[in-house]
């Protein structure tokens, strides 16, 4: 059935591949911990990889650009903002403010995985 | 020229016989409200502010914790106070996704075949990662989870 299963049976047939590491990293997360140790480290292992990093890097990116995005078409929806100059002020804000804290983010959290 | 712009559009829809006409509110008016249209985009406000809070907690939350080591993220998940947020969490993101994916679907696919099967992945896709999602975070709260 579940994954669980599929550790317990030494055939390598029904070895577990890692799957849908490259999507819903928190999903995947929530689930490798739940399912056990090794299923952790498996993941551990993926999400300090540098390759993990990198998929990683665009995912909070895309959510923190997303999230400024929103919290401007909130200000959008209450009926401010909408003289043309205040407009693309914010539209590229939100650009520029969503590159920064990403990149804020990561030099926080490899600060503390390579330090 | 918006007689034009109107023109060009209306004939989208129009029959090829028939020749090009404006159309403006007066055809338009006739034809009432998508009726669930409001509800849906409240609801995209409402799931975006919900998600919002609980990634801000859930961000803060982590920031808190020693480590993210299993036993301690574990530990963290076994409290009420961290489980419910988190299958709070789960529901309002993944709520916000499908209705963020049914609008862009409502907006691009016109094919009516194309947009039930769609329509039919995004509610099925959303539903299985939220239930995933939910089941692992239960399975740790419940201290369900296999040892080692």
């Amino acid at each position: 059935m579940g994954p669980a299963h599929g550790r317990l049976d030494p055939s390598p047939r029904y070895r577990r591949r890692p799957r849908h590491r490259r999507r819903h990293c928190p999903v995947w997360w929530l689930w490798a911990a739940a399912d056990g140790a090794d299923s952790y480290e498996t993941f551990t292992g993926w999400a300090t990889h540098w390759s993990g990093i990198v998929v990683a890097v665009g995912l909070s990116w895309a959510l923190i650009q997303h999230t400024l995005t929103g919290l401007r078409h909130f200000a959008l929806d209450i009926g401010a903002g909408y003289e043309l100059s205040t407009n693309k002020k914010w539209s590229l804000m939100t650009l520029l403010l969503g590159v920064v804290l990403t990149a804020a983010l990561w030099a926080w959290i490899l600060r503390g995985l390579w330090s | 020229m918006t007689t034009e712009v109107n023109a060009a559009a209306a004939s989208g829809t129009a029959s090829a016989a028939e020749a090009p006409r404006a159309t403006g509110p007066a055809d338009a008016r006739p034809h009432g409200s998508a009726v669930e249209g409001a509800g849906h985009w409240w609801q995209e406000r409402v799931s975006a502010l919900a998600a919002l809070l609980l990634w801000v907690w859930f961000a803060v939350s982590l920031l808190r914790l020693p480590s993210l080591g299993r036993a301690v993220v574990a530990e963290w998940l076994s409290s009420p106070l961290a489980a419910v947020p988190m299958l709070l969490l789960v529901a309002a993101t993944f709520w916000h996704i499908r209705l963020g994916l049914q609008v862009i679907v409502d907006e691009y696919v016109h094919d009516e075949g194309s947009k039930l099967f769609w329509t039919v992945l995004i509610q099925f896709a959303a539903v299985l990662g939220a239930a995933f999602a939910a089941f692992a975070i239960l399975r740790l709260a419940l201290d369900g989870a296999p040892a080692g």
